[in-house]
């Protein structure tokens, strides 16, 4: 009955992850290799990571935030030079440059010092005595960057004091498309799902939704739900998990997740878990999905139908030696880990509560302590703010998975 | 010209002859507290200096178009860079055409970049011509069929310079080589929905019995379900009895061939589907069944969800929340 090259392809990866899965399972987690490995992203990074070098803030954001989930930010003895760092990335706007509509952050210094800009330690910087001087009109934020800068404040405790407001918002307000979507940067760049979620996410962080047409973001955020279920990063692409996460985070964020076909999204997720999680159908698992997958879950309050053990199972299967995970199961040389694949893994640990993992909110991908103690929380008790309609949420009512009765 | 773009010549002598003289390269210099300092090698430092300080001058010249080679092959994900590239091809009247296998060459040693493909977009939209565009997403895709950059792209041409004659072709060709390929189900769905549509009778006969065909091929096959349930849940599906005969006889030969074989799992994906449609038709307790037997027996890593849609389905639990599929979302 099953018939093709596909079948055979497809019962040859089962087969072969089954017996990864029999000789690779190791039974607890290596804390201390993974922060020695997360830690070293603080520093100098290998130059295999060069195609990150205008995301170099987005490394920042997955060592900083694995480290919080591994319960060990109070390793870090130089929190206040990273939170300068972060800050000598925000963009100084000048008219004439690259004024308005660049506002937010960029993702390193690939494209030389700004000058004199809002960092408290500006006697380091070489262009201090000539304010502003090294501002070119190609000195323009990006999107996720905006993003990631702003958890890694959030996290480290920053009260975004020196944050720009009114020009990240404005920086908003130039990337949206007409279909509703945003692209990454105001020089243009492709246009899809990821951007919508950093938009909305900046937005949620920010407290300030003026920068982004509501309405149109949720028609297109809606528009991508597919004929299954789940969301491609446009509408009309196949669907996703990462592109599901950003769909459901986005609408979470906006107060707006009563709006999508819930059960048959809901359907696609769950059926997404084969020991470990894959991002779409009939490929293979892999850390990151723990994360895009289950993240959803969370936000929809079905976390607890995760299978935790086949879930720890996975994870620790991807476990290196050296610290940090792999993409896919083995340990070098037959899989190396990466920065991006280490923090989702760790992230889904968090997510089925291993011990030792500090609570996650995943509408943002950071610790439940994180949340609560940010500026973005409501102190005064009702919970985490939100932009229009009602709360997802509050982190502080976090689901607990708990293991199988 | 052509060496330049390659950014092929030697690394050591590139910026120390005449053309080069009058530029003083822009360091990026920063302190200790740096984060996630890149240990760049010693020739890519030297080429984003020169990167710089042309950025800083605006200088759309020959030479700067030939640098933003050296940049992308150093980081093919420098999205400024791409863009200055297109600024300086812009100003310079450079040939597209030949833009276009730059464009193609770097596809082929990164066929996951998202810069790469916007550019090779944003080259297409320039030219006003995808005549190209159908071979060259073909070639990325019999490489790797489920390329998302590459199906992206095609649906963008197909839509931008409406080409949909073949792709119906197409992408039954892939599900040959392939049922398992969702990329090529998706496609078939976004063809269909953008040329006939699924209003006509005739065409949704065509496609429920496609879709039927290709899951008796592989009934542990998600793919042809979630386009059954598709089909569905249009407003204007009516093939009920279809549907029920197909799922009846598929189920039945299932159940046959495991019989004696009592370790032997059903396919979750036909009996997932049978739990809804089932459900959605007047047969609750058929569809308890399969949950119950989808829990304990043929799909236990996702027992909770099964045991939770079993509840949906018993009649004093929410049942109003079972019945028929709402429609799909605009």
């Amino acid at each position: 009955m099953e018939g093709g090259d596909g079948a055979a392809a497809a019962a040859a990866a089962a087969a072969a992850a089954h017996s990864a899965e029999s000789e690779l399972v190791r039974d607890d987690v290596t804390r201390e290799a993974h922060i020695r490995y997360f830690s070293m992203f603080l520093g100098l990074v290998p130059k295999a990571y060069t195609s990150l070098d205008t995301s170099r803030l987005m490394m920042v954001y997955f060592a900083v935030n694995a480290l919080d989930m591994l319960g060990a930010l109070d390793r870090l003895k130089n929190r206040q030079e990273i939170i300068d760092w972060v800050y000598m990335q925000q963009v100084v706007v000048v008219d004439g440059q690259n004024g308005p509509g660049c506002g937010g952050f960029l993702g390193g210094g690939f494209l030389g010092p700004m000058g004199s800009c809002s960092s408290s330690n500006s006697s380091n910087n070489n262009n201090a005595e000539d304010e502003a001087d090294g501002v070119s009109k190609y000195h323009q934020a990006h999107v996720s960057m905006t993003y990631c800068a702003l958890l890694v404040l959030a996290i480290l405790g920053d009260d975004y004091s020196r944050v720009d407001r009114a020009a990240a918002v404005a920086g908003l307000r130039s990337l949206q498309q007409p279909d509703g979507s945003f692209q990454a940067v105001a020089m243009g760049t492709e246009n899809d799902m990821r951007f919508v979620f950093c938009a909305c996410a900046v937005s949620f962080m920010l407290q300030d939704f003026s920068g982004i047409d509501v309405d149109k973001t949720a028609r297109f955020i809606l528009a991508s739900q597919s004929y299954d279920g789940g969301f491609g990063i446009l509408p009309n692409q196949e669907t996703h998990a990462g592109a599901i996460y950003t769909a459901v985070g986005s609408l979470a964020l906006l107060g707006r997740l009563d709006d999508i076909d819930r059960e048959s999204l809901e359907r696609f997720l769950v059926s997404r878990q084969v020991q470990g999680f894959n991002g779409r159908i009939n490929k293979v698992p892999d850390t990151c999905y723990t994360f895009w997958v289950g993240g959803s879950m969370q936000m929809l309050n079905r976390v607890d139908w995760i299978d935790v053990e086949s879930t720890r199972a996975f994870l620790l299967s991807c476990q290196s030696p050296i610290g940090g995970f792999s993409k896919h199961p083995g340990k070098p040389p037959e899989a190396y880990p990466d920065i991006l694949h280490s923090h989702y893994a760790v992230t889904g640990l968090s997510l089925i509560a291993e011990p030792g993992f500090a609570a996650i909110d995943c509408s943002l991908g950071i610790t439940t302590r994180a949340y609560s103690s940010s500026s973005f929380y409501n102190k005064g008790g009702s919970g985490p703010l939100t932009g229009m309609g009602t709360p997802y949420r509050p982190p502080t009512d976090l689901q607990v998975v708990t293991t199988d009765a | 010209m052509q060496q330049h773009d390659e950014g092929g010549e030697d690394a050591g002598g590139y910026f120390g002859g005449a053309e080069w003289a009058d530029v003083t390269p822009i360091d990026a210099p920063e302190g200790d507290e740096a984060c996630a300092q890149i240990n760049y090698t010693s020739e890519f430092a030297e080429t984003m200096g020169y990167f710089r300080a042309v950025l800083r001058a605006d200088e759309r010249s020959k030479r700067a178009l030939a640098l933003t080679a050296r940049v992308i092959a150093g980081n093919a994900a420098n999205y400024t860079a791409w863009f200055f590239r297109r600024e300086c091809l812009k100003a310079l009247g450079e040939d597209l055409k030949k833009e276009l296998e730059f464009a193609t060459n770097a596809a082929l040693r990164s066929p996951k970049n998202y810069q790469i493909w916007y550019h090779r977009r944003a080259v297409v939209e320039m030219l006003g011509d995808g005549s190209d565009e159908l071979e060259f997403t073909e070639e990325i895709l019999m490489d790797d069929s489920k390329n998302y950059h590459a199906w992206s792209h095609r649906q963008f041409a197909l839509q931008r310079f409406d080409l949909w004659d073949g792709e119906i072709a197409f992408v039954e060709k892939l599900l040959q080589m392939d049922v398992r390929n969702n990329s090529a189900w998706n496609q078939r769905w976004f063809v269909v929905k953008n040329t006939t549509g699924f209003d006509d009778a005739e065409i949704r006969e065509r496609e429920l019995t496609f879709a039927w065909t290709q899951a008796k091929r592989a009934p542990n096959n998600e793919s042809p379900f979630n386009y059954l349930r598709g089909i569905i849940r249009l407003p204007s599906f009516v093939e009920v009895s279809l549907v029920r005969n197909e799922l009846d006889g598929l189920l039945h030969y299932v159940k046959a061939s495991s019989e004696g074989h009592p370790n032997k799992q059903n396919p979750p994906p036909l009996l997932g589907f049978a739990v809804d449609f089932y459900g959605a038709n007047g047969e609750p307790g058929l569809a308890t069944e399969l949950c119950d037997s989808l829990a304990a027996e043929h799909d236990p890593i996702r027992r909770k969800y099964w045991a939770y849609r079993r509840e949906q389905l018993t009649p004093n639990a929410a049942s109003a929340e079972v019945a028929p599929v709402p429609p799909s979302a605009p």
